[in-house]
């Protein structure tokens, strides 16, 4: 009986283990590059918190035909430029993700720093499904330089 | 072996006695009356909602008749708020899937906007957040009316200010109204474990038939 639950809890342990290192290329990164990633990813995720789940929701689904989730989202894939610029400067019109139509204007928060901005791109397109690897800093420059405001 | 026979036992019988003593309260509680009571000679005489008229997204006229004898949760918001609207509509959301199947149920969200959030905006809102207006009414009307009502009757305030994000404060409070117009409730409704309080606390008032 204890053993079969020792079992279990071993076995629960290594799946928690593995699923919790998740990005695919970790062995390309320098260990430079992976404490960064890191750091990005615990900012991020604080500044999403604070900013984002309210209407994204803290797991990244959205709410309803109302908000657009973020999870395994195609237009997020699609529309780096728009993502990045829609977090300073909003967004507003129909957008279509993953085959849904939303229409409800999001505000941008002008007060987010380039780097706040690069943290949270980093933590929203490396959770729930999205793996692009780390969102530099000037990339999100270069990309805010050309935001339609 | 012996001694896990009989820790978890032990265990198993804490767990009955402590499932059946929340079972004995959960049946016995009552809800407080919140508000000013005033007394006569031979009874109290409970705060209750006053009297309103307000537009739902259909453009059928909701007033305190369509609450009669409902239990129902108001609250206050606006549909482009970017602060605690979102969290109080997702917890809101809670609250419908709950009692959807119970037509004694029903929900009250005024908005503090009636200038941006006309009936048609407030119809596409409570389309897109998939919910029926049989259950859940979204009204719009005077603002004045809409603000007075919030601080007469719920408890609860409204005020425009510029200077925040969206344009007012308000409130995130959800209320919950007996069956006779009386408030039992004020729960914050941006908190989750709030609301599951409340969840609990209309299936009180649907036992209790006074």
């Amino acid at each position: 009986m204890t053993r079969i639950l020792l079992i279990v809890v071993v076995f629960v342990f290594t799946i928690v283990a593995c699923t919790s290192s998740t990005s695919k290329n970790d062995e390309k990164l320098s260990h430079g590059e992976k404490v960064k990633i890191e750091q990005y990813l615990v900012e991020g995720q604080q500044l999403y918190t604070i900013h984002c789940a309210n209407c994204h929701q803290p797991d990244g689904a959205g709410l309803a035909q109302l908000f657009p989730p973020l999870k395994n989202s195609d237009y997020l894939k699609e529309n780096f430029e728009t993502a990045i610029c829609s977090m300073r400067y909003g967004l507003e019109g129909e957008i279509v993700v993953n085959g849904v139509t939303y229409n409800q204007k999001m505000p941008g928060i002008s007060t987010l720093t380039d780097l706040e901005i690069a943290e949270i791109a980093t933590y929203i397109y490396n959770s729930w499904g999205n793996e692009r690897g780390l969102v530099a800093v000037n990339d999100v420059k270069e990309v805010l330089k050309n935001c339609k405001k | 072996m012996k001694g896990i026979l009989v820790n978890s036992s032990c265990i198993f019988l804490l767990a009955t006695v402590l499932l059946a003593c929340g079972g004995e309260s959960e049946k016995e509680r009552t809800l407080p009356f919140l508000g000013r009571h005033d007394y006569t000679e031979t009874d109290t005489v409970y705060h209750t909602v006053g009297d309103f008229r307000f537009v739902n997204q259909d453009s059928s006229w909701v007033t305190d008749e369509t609450f009669e004898g409902k239990i129902y949760v108001s609250d206050f918001f606006f549909t482009s708020c970017p602060t605690i609207c979102p969290i109080m509509k997702t917890q809101m959301l809670r609250v419908y899937d709950s009692t959807k199947t119970n037509d004694d149920v029903m929900i009250l969200s005024h908005t503090i906007d009636p200038k941006h959030d006309t009936v048609a905006v407030l119809k596409e809102f409570a389309n897109r957040l998939g919910v029926s207006s049989e259950k859940w009414h979204f009204v719009t009307g005077e603002k004045d009316e809409i603000y007075k009502i919030g601080q007469t009757s719920y408890m609860v305030s409204a005020v425009e200010d510029p200077t925040e994000p969206g344009g007012f404060i308000h409130s995130g409070a959800f209320i919950l109204v007996d069956r006779k117009g009386r408030v039992r409730g004020l729960y914050d409704g941006t908190k989750a474990d709030q609301v599951d309080k409340l969840i609990r606390d209309i299936d009180v008032l649907l036992k209790d038939k006074n």
